[in-house]
């Protein structure tokens, strides 16, 4: 009678276990979730910054016709790219520069410098990339929480029985600071 | 026979720890007095401001709260406040928390936030699930405890900000809630004050930029 009492014991507390496992697996995806929402709900501020920075440039400098169009088309890439975050990264990397890029352009002609339509833009480019830099560090904290419990025993029997996979980390380096755009090589432009 | 004489001498014993008391509590004012004039601040004894009604985690707890030496003015275009701050708890005995206190208000309206240290508890606490925020670096982890929502944090605590933190850790607990940032110590000498009051402007030099635009004064 008491070994029955131990098993029926040992057999709910190892039910428990996994309950509070399995809840705090849910849990976390869906923080994973949340937050990329978020990360996506800043990159869409930058699309739609995109346009206006390039038709802002164009009207003081219609002849850098190369990177005004290279960052049209990275753009649209970004925008079409709807995986997984380690697939969106690069796309989103590749934007980040291309603005950058056109940031510095900006820096020969003085009149655009000095456009306070232009100004307000550059501020409003450094404001998302700082709120895309902070969505971006929450949801890799949570995929690395996430991950470590699928991971690492006794949560990865609990993951492997009820299908939770690792999540991908979004790994995508600010290109547009506070300071001021990087200083890039414009020899090879047209 | 010997009832009479302890009596007496456990009232005069009484008399002068009260009397010594006293005394120590106008050392402790008068210096506090010389401090503020020598740095073109003002001082009351007196908590005249209402600072144990302000929204800080710290002044809700225990009971007897209490706010005084209050020393007040403006430093690099931001109210400051110093102040003694004590509760107490009861238990088998009444014990008694103090400590000196500085605060500042920003342009700024945040949720609340508050960090402190990690200790057993808070680890044991982790472990049986009641998470704090948990940021990148694993060092900063290890040593503070960060509680309140987890946006706010990140935006809060970049990597300069932890860096700092993790370098100039010379403080109980910190807690920002509106536009107030507070930074608290177990009680300070008079002479320790400024240096309470310079932490307090670094870690407002390094709040990130993204803090005041993304949550700007309502």
């Amino acid at each position: 009678m008491q070994v029955l009492a131990l098993v029926v014991f040992i057999v709910l507390a190892i039910a428990f276990v996994a309950f509070v496992i399995y809840n705090r697996l849910v849990r976390l995806r869906n923080m994973i979730r949340e937050s990329w929402r978020n990360i996506d709900t800043e990159l869409q501020r930058r699309y739609d910054l995109v346009p206006n920075l390039v038709n802002t440039v164009k009207g003081y400098a219609a002849h850098e016709r190369a990177v005004l169009d290279s960052v049209t088309q990275l753009r649209s890439e970004a925008m079409a790219e709807h995986g997984p975050a380690d697939a969106q990264a690069p796309r989103e990397q590749a934007l980040g520069q291309g603005v950058a890029q056109l940031l510095a352009v900006a820096e020969a002609y003085p009149d655009l410098k000095a456009s306070e339509h232009f100004l307000a833009l550059q501020h409003q480019l450094v404001d998302t990339e700082d709120r895309i830099q902070v969505s971006r560090r929450i949801y890799n904290a949570n995929v690395r929480a996430y991950d470590s419990m699928v991971q690492t025993f006794p949560s990865l029997v609990i993951a492997r029985r009820f299908n939770f996979t690792v999540e991908p980390y979004f790994e995508v380096e600010p290109a547009v600071r506070q300071a001021g755009p990087p200083s890039v090589d414009l020899s090879g432009t047209p | 026979m010997l009832f009479g004489p302890i009596l007496v001498l456990g009232i005069l014993a009484v008399l002068a720890t009260v009397v010594f008391q006293g005394q120590r509590r106008h050392a402790r004012t008068d210096a506090l007095i010389s401090m503020a004039m020598d740095l073109r601040l003002e001082f009351s004894m007196l908590d005249t401001f209402g600072i144990e009604t302000m929204p800080f985690a710290l002044f809700r707890q225990g009971k007897g709260q209490k706010a005084e030496n209050v020393i007040w003015g403006t430093y690099n275009g931001a109210p400051v406040k110093l102040f003694d701050y004590e509760y107490y708890v009861d238990g088998r005995s009444r014990e008694y928390h103090r400590f000196t206190c500085a605060y500042m208000t920003l342009p700024m309206a945040c949720p609340a936030l508050c960090l402190t240290h990690e200790n057993v508890f808070t680890r044991i606490g982790d472990h049986l699930g009641m998470h704090d925020v948990e940021l990148e670096y694993d060092d900063f982890n290890r040593r503070f405890k960060v509680s309140g929502e987890q946006t706010f944090a990140f935006t809060m605590l970049d990597g300069q900000m932890m860096e700092w933190l993790l370098g100039a850790d010379g403080f109980d607990r910190v807690e920002v809630v509106g536009p107030w940032v507070l930074v608290v110590r177990p009680r300070l000498e008079p002479a320790t004050w400024p240096k309470l009051g310079l932490w307090l402007e670094e870690f407002h030099q390094h709040i990130p930029a993204l803090v005041y635009t993304t949550y700007p004064p309502q």
